[in-house]
């Protein structure tokens, strides 16, 4: 802990002389991109770690460092800090979030107040119900060959693209 | 003297396969991700930039609204249109985001058709007894009118030209206020620098020609290095001389562009099922991306 500790300050004495260290070009913004990702991802970064955060490197440093956290750690992140949000399908959907709760602009979503259990749900009922018998139709049957697996699907076509074909007469 | 507005890249080398398409990519989205507004040009009929952009469909719809540079000339050189370039431009074409926004790239995309449409003119040219600088001439014209529309709208334009030397590819190289020569260091690549250097640096194989000299030096940019191999090497090293003597033909750039498996990821679009972020595009590569683009602007601004 010591050492990592000796490292940040190190870290602090390189940032005050920036101009003794200008060989090493964009290696800052990737050390300080590094660190920031590293903790983004960490299971341990809620909504106050992500603010404060974003209040110490600012909106274009904060951005930048978000911006290249992998895809499925964001979606992790926001989960985390902002747990009663809808689920949203775009990675860069998510990102608009992750930022616009870092800032403050928006506040995490309120947990939505479940409706009370019916005394005789699903579950209760399935357990009043008798045990089912598999219907003929359903069960497997041994002399039925299982469906073949299809192949993996190629990852693209190469020949036949249509805008290649177009052909912008007047 | 540079023209007002944006600054104006094209990057060209008569060699296929030499990175010019990457190279407009990473500069297109480098100087997108840092804050300007960018304008891409494709030049080539293969349409490899306009699909590093677009996906096959989009692509397809730009096309049948016939707004392509194939477009944009055939009207103006056959048809005798007057439309500016502007209508031709499909703005918000690039899907990588920073900070959750779209990157402010727009294009004038090509199409297959190009390759056939300088034929086209050349045998409307022949039948009304016009020769190839006429061409040359006419090409000029338009493509300078359409760069001051360019030039007022955006920061930087880039032209991604064809291999080989068409005469809109002459064109837009003696128009630029810079041409970037993507050359891997290696003995084909570089003997077909020279050969295309002395064609339009030296109008060597030209005994008349109608198009003012280009403004600058080619500016070459190793692409493809493959620092392991003792080829590479010394070859980088040749140029890197040859550039720092007195007189020089050519000026060399500081930062190479290595041969990584990041840049041909980042390429194919078809990698990225949902748009990604600059960061998560270029990945490995990123930092090849703002030196690059950080060199540029020193070099356009010095």
């Amino acid at each position: 802990m010591a050492e990592e500790t000796d490292f940040f300050r190190l870290l602090a004495a390189i940032g005050s002389r920036g101009e003794m260290f200008a060989a090493a070009g964009n290696l800052a913004r990737k050390a300080v991109n590094e660190i920031v990702r590293a903790q983004l991802a960490a299971d341990t970064t809620g909504l106050d770690a992500l603010q404060a955060m974003r209040s110490l490197l600012g909106a274009a440093g904060f951005a930048e460092a978000l911006d290249g956290v992998a895809a499925p750690k964001a979606k992790q992140l926001l989960v985390r800090v902002d747990p009663h949000a809808p689920a949203l399908a775009q990675p860069a959907d998510r990102i608009k979030a992750l930022l616009a709760l870092a800032d403050g602009s928006c506040a995490p979503a309120a947990p939505v107040a479940k409706p009370a259990r019916k005394a005789g749900g699903r579950k209760a009922a399935a357990a009043r119900e008798p045990a089912a018998t598999p219907s003929p139709e359903v069960a497997p049957s041994p002399e039925v060959a299982p469906p073949e697996v299809a192949p993996a699907p190629r990852k693209r076509r190469i020949t036949g693209r249509t805008a290649l074909r177009v052909s912008e007469e007047r | 003297m540079a023209d007002a507005g944006g600054r104006v890249i094209a990057v060209a080398n008569m060699k296929g396969g030499v990175g010019k398409t990457t190279t407009v990519v990473m500069l297109a989205e480098g100087f997108a991700e840092a804050g300007s507004k960018v304008a891409v040009v494709d030049l080539d009929a293969q349409a490899n930039a306009s699909y590093c952009f677009a996906p096959d469909e989009e692509l397809r719809a730009i096309l049948d609204q016939r707004r392509s540079i194939t477009s944009f000339l055939a009207d103006r050189l056959l048809y005798g249109d007057r439309t500016s370039i502007a209508d031709y431009i499909s703005p918000g074409i690039c899907h990588v985001m920073k900070a959750g926004e779209e990157l402010a790239i727009d294009m004038v995309v090509a199409s297959p058709r190009l390759r056939l449409l300088e034929r086209e003119i050349v045998l409307r040219l022949a039948e009304s007894n016009y020769g190839i600088r006429s061409l040359e001439g006419q090409s000029l014209k338009v493509l300078q009118e359409a760069l001051g529309v360019l030039r007022a709208r955006y920061d930087v334009v880039l032209f991604d030209c064809a291999p080989g030397i068409s005469a809109f590819t002459e064109v837009a190289i003696r128009l630029a206020d810079m041409v970037i020569v993507p050359t891997i260091p290696d003995y084909l690549s570089t003997l077909g620098f020279d050969a295309f250097r002395a064609s339009v640096w030296e109008n060597a194989h030209v005994t008349r020609s109608a198009l003012p000299q280009p403004r600058r030096r080619p500016l070459v940019l190793a692409s493809r290095v493959n620092a392991h191999k003792i080829q590479h090497r010394e070859t980088l090293l040749a140029l890197r001389e040859e550039a720092a003597e007195e007189n020089a033909l050519f000026e060399m750039y500081d930062v190479v562009v290595n041969n990584l498996a990041a840049i041909e990821r980042a390429m194919d679009p078809e990698n990225f099922p949902y748009a990604p972020s600059f960061e998560q595009k270029w990945y490995r590569a990123v930092d090849a991306v703002r030196d690059l683009v950080s060199e540029t602007r020193r070099r356009l601004d010095g």
